[in-house]
């Protein structure tokens, strides 16, 4: 057991982990959607080499797929929200899974998150990851209800 | 100055020692200075030099010294164990875990120097092995400050509040008066929303260390947090963006059912939602800079 643990684990070449903030992941989530918080929560499974995350991501676009594909073809099946929400109802549906999929990913990588917030560890900047994340979030989606109308057709 | 020693290294050293112990840096550099004139290799005053120096903040100072004594004796245990304080503090992160390494493998029972090995895997986000070195820490030395600290890091980490709360009151029983305590209570009661009670331990632990910035600065954030125009906020500042997506559902739900069954309402309450959101995104941080200014930091 000690040897395992006395193995060094740091090295000169690569520079200590630091995550992107929730807080920059909880505005990415609201103003980008559920393609930007995807996009920007890989970044710090990247900076973690966590592979057990592709699942989740995966997971995730099939997800945000799906629920272009019902808005634009099944609107039935939110009929009990649109009576609720009325105009509101797709933006609201995308603002909840980019916050569900915000909420999972800080479930995944929690006790980084944690640990950085005890040690007060200084997040990397997120504005240009965020902006780049958010922009091509937005295209994504775009392209996205664009495809899943033509291949409809 | 005479040219013959007065006092032995031993007695220097106890002297220098007293001084560091009631933060006398001014007079301990002083009196090394003084020692080392007489005994300019001895490691003890040098050590005790290195240490007056990392305590003050000169870290590259404290290095160089502590080179000097390792270029005598490879082998000193204090040197080297500072050293690593010096290394992590300059960043050099994978040198100070190659150093702690060859502490412990030296030194196997030495349950401290897990336990810090444990606080640079917490720091770097190795975080499974950071708690496997707690619990090697608290194995070897159960009553061990750091090692109590470090499990309970672990418990923090993990969120659970059993073994949290368990691990708390191991270190209050064993350690009540340290200041590693308090700060791991303060962190405590934060996490459980508690600021008044947190902010109270911090203004002791502020008498304890008046000079220290760190302390102030943390005080000025409890009184923030606690402070009575922060009330509205408390679920926010509680339970973080959680709470955040929550309001962001209720507010939809609330906003829809004010527009189809009170319109009239419907105008200011979206004024009122609309201030409630620019209050929690301004006035914290007005708050705590005003409260800054305050405390002048």
């Amino acid at each position: 057991m000690r040897e395992h643990l006395l193995t060094p684990s740091l090295s000169a070449t690569t520079r200590p982990v630091t995550l992107y903030s929730v807080q920059s992941s909880f505005l990415v989530a609201f103003f980008g959607g559920p393609a930007a918080i995807l996009l920007y929560s890989g970044l710090n499974s990247w900076r973690l080499r966590r592979t057990a995350d592709i699942p989740v991501y995966m997971l995730g676009t099939a997800l945000v797929a799906g629920l272009v594909y019902a808005l634009l073809f099944q609107p039935m099946i939110f009929a009990d929200v649109f009576e609720l929400l009325g105009d509101d109802t797709n933006r609201a549906l995308r603002v909840v899974l980019s916050l569900a999929i915000c909420g999972v990913f800080y479930g995944l990588h929690q006790k980084q998150h944690r640990s950085a917030a005890f040690f007060h560890d200084k997040p990397p900047s997120p504005w240009i990851p965020a902006i780049i994340c958010i922009a091509a979030g937005i295209g994504i989606m775009t392209g996205l209800y664009a495809m899943i109308v033509v291949m409809a057709r | 100055m005479s040219e013959f020693p007065l006092l032995s290294v031993r007695d220097y050293a106890l002297q220098i020692d007293g001084l560091i112990e009631r933060n006398r840096y001014a007079h301990a550099r002083v009196l090394i200075g003084e020692a080392l004139a007489h005994y300019p290799n001895d490691s003890t005053l040098l050590f005790a030099a290195a240490r007056v120096d990392y305590d003050t903040g000169a870290r590259d100072e404290a290095r160089h010294t502590l080179q000097q004594i390792l270029a005598h004796d490879p082998d000193d245990y204090a040197a080297r164990s500072l050293m690593v304080n010096v290394l992590q503090d300059q960043g050099n992160l994978p040198q100070a875990e190659l150093l702690l390494i060859e502490l412990i493998r030296e030194y196997p029972e030495a349950g401290f120097q897990y336990a810090r090995y444990a606080l640079l895997m917490y720091r770097t986000l190795h975080i499974e092995k950071a708690q496997a070195l707690a619990r090697e820490a608290f194995r070897l030395d159960p009553n061990n400050e750091l090692a109590l600290t470090t499990c309970l890091i672990g418990d923090i980490i993990d969120g659970r509040k059993g073994a949290e709360q368990a691990g708390l009151a191991r270190l209050l029983q064993g350690h009540p008066e340290s200041e590693n305590t308090a700060r791991m209570l303060i962190t405590h009661l934060l996490s459980r929303g508690r600021y008044k009670a947190a902010k109270r331990i911090a203004v002791e632990l502020l008498k304890l260390y008046p000079n220290s910035r760190e302390v102030l600065e943390l005080v000025v954030q409890l009184d923030a947090l606690s402070h009575w125009s922060m009330l509205p906020l408390w679920p926010l500042n509680r339970w973080g963006w959680a709470a955040s997506g929550a309001l962001y559902v209720l507010t939809l739900l609330g906003m829809n059912l004010v527009r189809n069954q009170a319109p009239l309402f419907a105008s200011a309450a979206t004024w009122t939602l609309l201030g409630y959101c620019a209050y929690s995104w301004i006035y914290p941080s007005l708050l705590t800079r005003w409260l800054k200014r305050r405390a002048g930091l």
